[in-house]
C-alpha cells in the first residue's frame, strides 16, 4: 500500500502538471469582448438575452404591473422591469435586494389601459425583440419562441370584475370589513399558500379548479404596511383537470385605505410553450408541474429547488426578512 | 499609463492560470469558462479598489473561489431533484487520461481541501495567501494540503484499480517521473 502511496505522490505531480498545460480557450480579445460587452449599458433585452446566454437556460417574463385608477377615472400607470440576474445575485441576501434597486431597473410609463401583458406581447413580438434578444447564435440554445396566447380579455373591465370577485370572496371568507383588507388578504394567503403550497382560501376561494403557485409578493418599501404599501404578486395557476397552466398576475397599489390595483389573468405564455424552449426537458405539461408540485415539499425540506423559481422565493424571502424591491418582474429560469 | 491598461496588462500574464484555477475547480470545461470569465468581469469592476497590483494574482484567486462558491452554494439549492441524487463527475471530454483522472479525483475531495491543493499547485500560491483566502489559520491551511494530498492519492489509487477493471492498460506501462512535483510542507 506505501508503495503504492509513493506511485501516487509522483503521478499526481505529473497529473496537476497537465493541468497546467492546458491552455484557456479564452484569448485575450475574447475577455476583453466579454468584459466590455458587460460593462457597457444595455437595453432590457440585450440584458435578457445575456442572461440567457450566460445561463444556457431559458427564461421566461412575467411582468406585474401597477396599473392606477386615480380619483378622477384616469388610467395611467408604470411597468417596472427589472432583471433578477440570477448569476450575479446570491439568493436570500442583502445582495439581492440592493442589486434590484440598482440599474437593472427600467420603468416604462404605460399608455393609458395598456396592460403588462399587452405590453409584453408587444415587445416580444416585435421584429426587434425576435431578431435582437430573443434569437440566439448560439446552436446550443434552443430557440425561444414566446408565443402568447392571444384570446384573452385583459380589458380593465374584465380586471376590474375578477378583482371584486376576489374581494368579495375573502371578504366572505374573512368576515372582515375594513377596505383594505381584502387585498391585504390576498397577500398573506398567497404568502401562506406558497410555503404550504395550495392554500385553501387562495385556491380553493378564487379558482376553485386551479392550483395556484405564488411566485412572490413584494413590498414596497419593506415595512409592510398593509394600509399604503405598493405590492404584487405573481402566480402560476395550474389547472388540475387539463393540466393546462397559466401565468396569473396581480399587482395593486394599497394607498390610503383605498385599494387601486389590477389583476391580470390570463395565459401571458403558454406554459407547453415554454417548456419546448428547454432543452432536454420534453415539452410536456406534466413535466413542468411535477417540478411545480415538486417545488412544496422541497422547501420545507431545506429550500431544494430548482432554478425555476429562483428569483420568486427569493423576492419571497426578502419579504419576509423586510427588504424589497415593489413590483417586480421575474425572470424564471430554467435550466 | 491608465489604470485600465495596468488592469489588461495584469490580466494577460493571469488570465491561462486563472482559467486552469476554474478548470481544476469545476472539473468542466465549460464551467471553467464560466467562472473565469466570471472571475475577470468581476475583477475589472473591483480593480481600481486594489491597492497592491502585486497581489492581482491572489485577487484573481480570490474572486475565482468566491465564485466557485457560490456556483456551488446555488448549484446544492437549486438543482433539479433528480441530479442531486447523482451528481457525480463524468469524463465527457476527450482528454488525457491523467487529467481526467484528476479532475475526477478533485471533486470527490471535500471542497476546502479541493480549494487548497489548487491554489496550491495550479495557482502557484502560497501558504499564507491561501489562508488569507480561505480565512482560518496558517496551520489549518497546512493540515487541508497535507490531508488533501493524502486522500488525492487514496482516491487516484481506487480510481486506478476501477481502470484497470476496464481498458487502461497503458496506466501500468507507464513510467513514473523522477521529479516528485508536490512538496509536503
Amino acid at each position: 500500500m506505501n508503495s503504492k502511496l509513493e506511485n501516487q505522490d509522483n503521478r499526481m505531480g505529473d497529473m496537476f502538471h497537465s493541468i497546467r498545460e492546458v491552455r484557456s480557450p479564452l484569448s485575450m480579445n475574447a475577455v476583453k469582448n466579454y468584459i466590455l460587452e458587460h460593462i457597457e449599458e444595455m437595453t432590457l433585452w440585450q440584458k435578457l438575452q445575456r442572461l440567457i446566454l450566460q445561463t444556457g437556460a431559458f427564461s421566461i417574463i412575467i411582468a406585474s404591473i401597477c396599473c392606477i385608477n386615480s380619483p378622477a377615472g384616469e388610467t395611467k400607470g408604470e411597468i417596472n422591469i427589472r432583471i433578477a440576474d440570477h448569476t450575479q445575485n446570491t439568493p436570500f441576501s442583502n445582495d439581492f435586494a440592493r442589486s434590484i434597486k440598482g440599474t437593472n431597473t427600467h420603468t416604462i410609463t404605460l399608455e393609458k389601459a395598456e396592460t403588462a401583458a399587452s405590453f409584453i406581447n408587444r415587445n416580444t413580438m416585435s421584429d426587434s425583440v425576435q431578431t435582437d434578444a430573443l434569437s440566439s447564435s448560439n446552436e446550443n440554445i434552443a430557440p425561444i419562441q414566446l408565443t402568447p396566447t392571444p384570446k384573452v380579455d385583459l380589458s380593465f373591465s374584465f380586471i376590474n370584475s375578477k378583482l371584486s370577485e376576489l374581494s368579495d370572496l375573502l371578504v366572505e371568507k374573512e368576515s372582515e370589513t375594513s377596505p383594505i383588507r381584502p387585498f391585504a388578504e390576498v397577500q398573506g394567503i398567497a404568502y401562506s399558500g406558497h410555503i404550504r403550497m395550495y392554500g385553501e382560501g387562495f385556491a380553493t376561494g378564487v379558482m376553485h379548479d386551479w392550483q395556484i403557485l405564488s411566485l412572490h409578493v413584494m413590498n414596497a418599501n419593506g415595512t409592510h404596511d398593509n394600509s399604503k404599501d405598493a405590492s404584487s404578486l405573481t402566480n402560476i395557476g395550474i389547472k388540475k383537470e387539463t393540466g393546462q397552466q397559466i401565468a396569473l398576475m396581480f399587482g395593486g397599489i394599497i394607498e390610503k385605505g383605498r385599494v387601486y390595483s389590477s389583476i391580470q389573468i390570463g395565459p401571458s405564455y403558454n406554459m407547453s410553450q415554454i417548456t419546448s424552449g428547454i432543452k432536454d426537458v420534453p415539452a410536456s405539461n406534466t413535466i413542468l408541474s411535477q417540478k411545480f408540485f415538486g417545488i412544496s415539499g422541497q422547501i420545507s425540506a431545506g429550500y431544494r429547488i430548482t432554478d425555476f423559481l429562483s428569483a420568486n422565493i427569493e423576492g419571497l424571502l426578502n419579504y419576509h426578512s423586510g427588504i424589497s424591491g415593489g413590483l417586480m418582474l421575474s425572470v424564471m429560469i430554467q435550466r | 499609463m491608465k489604470i485600465e491598461d495596468i488592469f489588461w496588462d495584469l490580466l494577460e500574464l493571469e488570465r491561462e492560470r486563472i482559467w486552469q484555477l476554474s478548470f481544476a475547480l469545476t472539473g468542466s470545461y465549460d464551467e471553467a469558462c464560466d467562472l473565469a470569465s466570471e472571475t475577470f468581469l468581476a475583477a475589472y469592476k473591483s480593480f481600481p479598489s486594489l491597492r497592491d497590483t502585486t497581489a492581482f494574482r491572489k485577487f484573481l484567486s480570490t474572486i475565482t473561489i468566491r465564485l466557485h462558491r457560490r456556483k456551488r452554494w446555488r448549484a446544492k439549492i437549486f438543482r433539479p431533484l433528480q441530479e442531486a441524487e447523482n451528481s457525480s463527475y463524468e469524463m465527457t471530454r476527450e482528454s488525457s487520461y491523467d487529467l481526467d483522472l484528476l479532475l475526477s479525483a478533485l471533486t470527490k475531495l471535500p471542497a476546502l481541501q479541493r480549494e487548497t491543493i489548487v491554489l496550491f499547485e495550479i495557482s502557484g500560491l502560497s501558504q499564507n495567501e491561501i489562508q488569507e483566502i480561505q480565512g482560518g489559520s496558517l496551520s489549518g491551511v497546512k493540515s487541508r494540503l497535507t490531508r488533501a494530498r493524502e486522500n488525492l492519492k487514496r482516491i487516484l489509487i481506487d480510481e486506478n484499480l476501477q481502470k484497470k477493471v476496464g481498458q487502461t492498460p497503458e496506466l501500468e506501462t507507464r513510467d513514473i517521473p523522477n521529479t516528485i512535483r508536490i512538496q509536503i510542507s
